[in-house]
Parts: C-alpha cells; sequence; structure tokens
C-alpha cells in the first residue's frame, strides 16, 4: 500500500514536470507531437517497478489528451487521427515500460541471485575448515546476516535433547533501541535428525526476506548440518581409537600385573604350605624365615596394589594431591625404613642434613613416588651396592649403582608398560606414576647417567613464602617452663 | 582382659582378628556392618571397639557418630590408605585412633594397649619419660638428658597435649583448637612450624623422628613411653 501511494506520487510528479516541460516548449516554439518525451519518464520510473510504469503512461496519457490535444481542457478530441496518435502512444507507453520494469527486474534478480549464490559458497568453504567451533560459527553467522541484511542471526545446538546457544551475532541497532524480533527458525537436519537451530531476526531495514533469501538460509542451514555431522563422526572416531588404546594398554596391564601379582603369591603360598606340611620338622629359625617370607611377600603385594590404583587415579584424571606442608626429609628417612628388609641386601643411605625441607605436597603420594624410585633402584642396581636417597630444599634423588641407560631408555623410561632391556621384571608401572605424581604436584622428574649409573632427580616447587607469620598469643597464658 | 567389639564387612578381617585377640585373653563380638556395629555396642557394651570405615548399610563414620551418641567406649577405625580424610573426619567425630590396613598384629595391640588404658577411667598421664626425655606436667618441667629445656607457652601448650594422650594420634584440628584456640584450626602452617621448633628443642631427629611422630595427612602422635 505504501508503495502504491509512493509510485501514485513519484508517477504524478514525473508527469506534471515532463507536462511542465513539454508546455513551456509549446510555448515558444511550435513543434510536433512531443508525447514522445514521456516515455523517458516511464523508462524511468520502470526502474522502481511495473506498477509505477503503468501509472504514469495512463497519467501521461490523460494529462496529454487533456493540456495538449485540442480541444484543450477536455478529454475530447477533434481529429479522428489524433485518437489514432493518442492510442499508439499509450501501447507504446504502456509496453516500454513494462517490458523495461520486467527486464530491470530480472536482472536484479540474477543479481540477487548471484550474490546469494556467493555468499553460501563462501560460507561453505568457510565450513570446511578444522577449527574452533565456535568462533567458526560466529564468523560464519556475521557473513551470513550481513550478507541478507539481517539484524541478528542464532545458532542453536541441539545436545542431549536440549538447545544450547553456540554462536550468533546480532548488528549494533542504528541507536534506535527497538527490540529485533525473529521471524524464523531454520532447523538444520540430516535426514530426519536435528542437529541444530537457526533463529532467525529481522531485516536491518525492515523488508521481509524474500524467497531467495530464505533458499540461501536453508541452504547454509543444510551445510551447518553436514558439517556438524563431520564433527560428530570424527569425535567418534577419535573415541574408539582412544578406547582402542585403553583396550590395549588394559591387555598389557593385566599380564604385566598378573605375573606381578604372582611372585609374591607364589612366596606366600609355598612359605604357608611348607609350614602346614604334616610332619614337617622345621627348627624356630626355619618357621620364623617363611613367616617372615610372607610378611615380606604380603607388603610387596600392598604396594603393587597401591600402585595400580594411583595408576587408575592417573589414567582418569582423579589423582589430585592433597597439599600439607610436609617435611621432605621425613618422608625419605620413611621410605628408606620401610624398605631396607626387603633391598635385596642393597644399602640404603640417606643423604640429608638433619634439618627441615619443607615442599608443599601430598605425603602418601610423594612417598609412593620415592618408593617406586627405590624399588626401581633395588631392581636395576648392581648387586648389594648402596642406593642413596638424597633430599635438599624442593628436591630429592635416588641414585644407584650398576649399568647406565641407553638414550632410547632414557626416552621412554617413564613411559606406562615400558621396561628396561633384557629384564623381566616390574609392571612397568612405577615410575610412569612416579611421572604423574610429580607432574600432578607440578614439579618435573627425570633421570641421568652418572659415573657408577643412573640417577633419578624430582623437583618440586618450593613456595616463596618461607616465614611462618605468627598468631597472636594474648589469649595464652604464662603456662610453661620459663 | 577386654570386651572388644570388631566391626568390619570382610569375613576374613573378623575371623583373624577375632582369633588373634582372642588368643590374647580377650573376649571378642563381631558384626558385618555399621548397623549390626552400633546395635551391639549398645547391647554388648564393649570395652572398645574396632571399627571399619568403608562397609555397606551404614560406614563406619556413621557409625562412630551413633555411638557416640550413648558409648564412651575407645573407637579405633580400620582404613586402608587413602582415606586420610575420612580418618580425621571420624577422628573429628570421636573416634580415638585409626590404623592402616594393612597392619601387623603387634601394631594393632599397641593401639589398643593405649586406648584401653585411656578408657580405663585412670586420670590422664602427667609425666612422660622415654629415652632421654622427661616431662613433668605438674612441675612444668621438661628436660632432655637432664638439661632443662626451655618452651615458649605455645610450644609447651602442644607438649602437654600430647603428654596427657601419648600413645594417641591427635588430628591437626585438635591440637590447633587446643593450644591455640577454635579460631586457628585451619591455621596448619603454624602447627606445622611449632612442631618443627619442638622436635629440634626435644633432640628429635628432623628425619626420623622419634618423640612427636608424623601421621601424614591426619596430625600428630607423641610415641607411647611403652613401645
Amino acid at each position: 500500500m505504501k508503495k502504491l501511494v509512493g509510485d501514485l506520487l513519484l508517477s504524478a510528479a514525473t508527469v506534471a514536470a515532463i507536462s511542465g516541460g513539454i508546455a513551456a516548449v509549446l510555448s515558444r516554439w511550435q513543434v510536433g507531437p512531443l508525447a514522445v518525451v514521456y516515455i523517458l519518464g516511464i523508462l524511468w520510473l520502470a526502474t522502481r517497478g511495473r506498477t509505477a510504469a503503468l501509472l504514469a503512461a495512463i497519467e501521461a496519457f490523460l494529462v496529454y489528451d487533456w493540456f495538449f490535444v485540442p480541444p484543450f481542457h477536455t478529454l475530447d478530441v477533434q481529429q479522428p487521427q489524433e485518437w489514432l496518435e493518442l492510442g499508439i502512444f499509450l501501447v507504446v507507453a504502456l509496453v516500454a515500460g513494462q517490458a523495461y520494469a520486467l527486464q530491470r527486474r530480472q536482472a536484479l534478480e540474477a543479481a540477487e541471485r548471484d550474490r546469494h549464490t556467493q555468499l553460501l559458497y563462501d560460507l561453505s568453504t568457510g565450513l570446511t575448515v578444522q577449527e574452533n567451533l565456535g568462533g567458526m560459527f560466529d564468523r560464519m553467522l556475521a557473513k551470513l546476516a550481513q550478507g541478507l541484511g539481517l539484524s541478528g542471526l542464532r545458532l542453536y545446538v541441539w545436545r542431549e535433547g536440549a538447545r544450547e546457544l553456540s554462536g550468533g551475532v546480532e548488528v549494533a541497532s542504528d541507536g534506535v533501541s527497538e527490540p529485533v524480533t525473529s521471524v524464523y527458525r531454520v532447523p538444520c537436519r540430516i535426514g530426519e535428525h536435528d542437529l541444530a537451530e537457526m533463529e532467525v531476526f529481522q531485516r536491518s531495514d525492515g523488508q521481509p526476506l524474500s524467497q531467495d533469501d530464505l533458499r540461501v538460509l536453508q541452504g547454509f542451514a543444510n551445510q551447518l548440518a553436514n558439517a556438524l555431522e563431520r564433527r560428530r563422526l570424527e569425535k567418534e572416531e577419535q573415541l574408539n581409537q582412544v578406547l582402542g588404546e585403553a583396550n590395549r594398554a588394559k591387555s598389557s596391564l593385566l599380564a604385566a600385573v598378573s605375573h606381578d601379582l604372582r611372585t609374591p603369591l607364589a612366596a606366600i603360598k609355598a612359605s604357608a604350605t611348607s609350614l602346614l606340611q604334616a610332619g614337617a620338622d622345621f627348627d624356630e629359625g626355619e618357621r620364623r624365615e617363611f613367616l617372615a617370607a610372607v610378611n615380606r611377600e604380603a607388603d610387596r603385594l600392598d604396594r603393587l596394589v597401591r600402585n595400580l590404583l594411583d595408576m587408575s587415579r592417573i589414567e582418569s584424571g582423579a589423582l589430585t594431591p592433597r597439599l600439607e606442608w610436609h617435611n621432605l626429609s621425613e618422608i625419605a628417612a620413611d621410605v628408606v625404613d620401610r624398605l631396607q628388609p626387603v633391598s635385596d641386601g642393597h644399602e640404603l643411605q640417606l643423604v640429608a642434613e638433619d634439618r627441615e625441607f619443607l615442599a608443599n605436597v601430598d605425603y602418601v603420594q610423594l612417598s609412593q613416588v620415592l618408593t617406586n624410585l627405590v624399588d626401581n633402584a633395588i631392581r636395576h642396581g648392581a648387586p648389594l651396592a648402596p642406593i642413596r636417597v638424597g633430599v635438599a630444599e624442593g628436591r630429592l634423588w635416588v641414585e644407584n649403582q650398576g649399568r647406565q641407560l641407553s638414550d632410547e631408555e632414557r626416552e621412554h623410561i617413564f613411559d606406562r608398560f615400558y621396561r628396561g632391556e633384557g629384564l623381566a621384571s616390574g609392571t612397568g608401572l612405577g615410575l610412569a606414576i612416579a611421572k604423574g605424581v610429580v607432574e600432578a604436584h607440578g614439579g618435573r622428574i627425570w633421570v641421568e647417567n652418572t659415573a657408577e649409573g643412573m640417577r633419578f632427580r624430582v623437583e618440586l616447587a618450593v613456595s616463596e613464602e618461607r616465614g611462618v607469620p605468627s598468631p597472636s598469643l594474648s589469649h595464652c597464658d604464662g603456662r610453661g617452663t620459663n | 582382659l577386654s570386651r572388644i567389639l570388631v566391626v568390619d564387612d570382610a569375613p576374613e578381617i573378623r575371623n583373624l582378628l577375632k582369633r588373634t585377640l582372642m588368643g590374647q585373653g580377650h573376649a571378642v563380638e563381631v558384626a558385618e556392618d555399621g548397623v549390626e556395629g552400633v546395635a551391639k555396642a549398645r547391647s554388648w557394651e564393649p570395652d572398645i571397639i574396632l571399627l571399619d570405615l568403608a562397609m555397606p548399610r551404614m560406614g563406619g563414620l556413621s557409625a562412630c557418630e551413633h555411638i557416640r551418641e550413648f558409648s564412651q567406649s575407645p573407637i579405633i577405625v580400620l582404613s586402608v590408605m587413602g582415606e586420610e580424610q575420612d580418618k580425621v573426619r571420624a577422628l573429628d567425630a570421636g573416634a580415638d585412633d585409626y590404623i592402616t590396613k594393612p597392619f601387623g598384629v603387634e601394631e594393632l595391640m599397641a593401639r589398643i594397649r593405649v586406648a584401653l588404658r585411656r578408657s580405663a577411667g585412670a586420670p590422664a598421664p602427667t609425666t612422660f619419660a622415654c629415652d632421654g626425655l622427661a616431662v613433668d606436667l605438674d612441675a612444668r618441667r621438661v628436660t632432655v638428658e637432664g638439661r632443662e629445656v626451655h618452651l615458649t607457652p605455645i610450644e609447651y601448650a602442644v607438649l602437654s597435649y600430647l603428654v596427657r594422650n601419648a600413645g594417641r594420634v591427635l588430628t591437626h584440628t585438635q591440637i590447633l583448637a587446643h593450644a591455640w584456640g577454635p579460631e586457628y584450626t585451619g591455621e596448619l602452617q603454624y602447627l606445622r612450624s611449632f612442631i618443627g621448633q619442638l622436635r629440634k628443642k626435644l633432640g628429635d631427629s628432623a628425619a626420623r623422628p622419634h618423640f612427636v611422630l608424623t601421621e601424614p595427612g591426619v596430625g600428630y602422635r607423641l610415641r607411647s613411653p611403652d613401645w
């Protein structure tokens, strides 16, 4: 309606202007039929559309007849040939206007289609780029909104039955804070399966969306659905790979563990059955030896089970150290004292000043690290050679005498299930756990060859804060010896 | 000899403990979960209760709280490595001590002896003498190898609390609340530092403390003179 009124006004103005011009010319010169001049105005108006051209043709016909065809100021015509002239003028004006308007519209539509095609193409090439999804969505949506002149676009991805806003763009309004209203919801689906939904806001200029605009939106929605589906399949594939790897790891863990569990179990079983033998005649010393073996092997089993638990915690990311200030030399001494009886004849030496080396660590976990390092040194140390456990500010080390590590061993020694060259025993878990725990503490662990053998080093983060603030003592009475 | 209630869901542990404790001449009852444990604690009135933490139906922590509503018999919590926070909760909920599985019988018997002595109604010890260290709380006197040691009021407060509970674990919270006041129970580093100073003054080794023993993640324990 608004457009019709506009067309009417504009065509009237155009016809009036041209009529004025014709009247001005006719007042000076006697020239032939000037009606043809109206055609120019009609063609110009045809760029606005067919209605404007049609209105202008009729108006021009009427005005020309009224003002310039005698008798003037009537729609009557004197000469029959003038009827013919007027009729031809009307037909030419109508046909030329309509033909031009049609051609003009087709050209505009073609340009628009080109633009839409280009837009879709740009968007589809953008979608194939593998990167952070959120950022990509935002950029694609911004491009699309700009291309279609939309005031906003939002993308919701369906996750477990709920819509989740995954990207959006809103064109800043021109200060007139009229709330943008969403006009369409375009589903992104694969087959019957809804993957996402686009919420489309009205055009910035208030015009309705054309069929072509809607086609572009649907086209983009389809591409988006494809991209999302591809992403989902890739993730599934990755997950399958991870699961496959975990499965293989589990198998080799089970193999290693059953071996390591069996060794102490065999020793316990053998000792117990020896003692149970009917008629066996052991003296007190022999009996105690069997019992000591049971005791020792039970401890070994305990350490192994603890390692398994730690490993599963590390793997599932559930190993969170409970940090408290502990004295590293106390932890080291505790481990040395505990392992000395099962050290296969190695002397365990604690190398530390007798003072506190405080560090913010989980006591149990760090003592497991040291236990595993010492256990490793016992396994790989030269027979009967001493093993040294050192403590200093924020640092620990365990060194043994014996062979040195090859480059390959050094590289893989902290890998799960890795066992050194020519070694049958060990789960290949201890050092991996040590590494996992130390790293969970924000520390560092590495191994180096020494002149005599190898040395594992642990470096822990030490807090800046050395002094301990003293609390107010005002509420304490003077009970004390001084 | 005492009446001991063993509450544990593992039959092997129940049977082993029953046989071992009866071998020492104690009377033993067993219960296989918290619910049964609380019921037997009420009906049988044991002198001491050994209470597992992880059990079906009712765990050791809630059992401990329930038992404390009607009984002051000592409770020793049986737990596994890694349950430090549960141990602390149980101790703060009224348990007397804990022991970590797997444990040696000798260690368990020592814990039981300490707990029984406390419950026998005897007043808390006011003296402590062991390997050169002598503390006399009545005389407010601390000597190492006969030489008098000067302690700050806080150090003395911590030491006297430990002496009254010799052999028994005290949680960080308990010690802080006792020596500093309840508003300081979160200030673990105070305690850490004071224990360090205390050990130094008592001639204790930093790496291998002989008197004031660390219970990792839980608290401290003054060694029992008769260990």
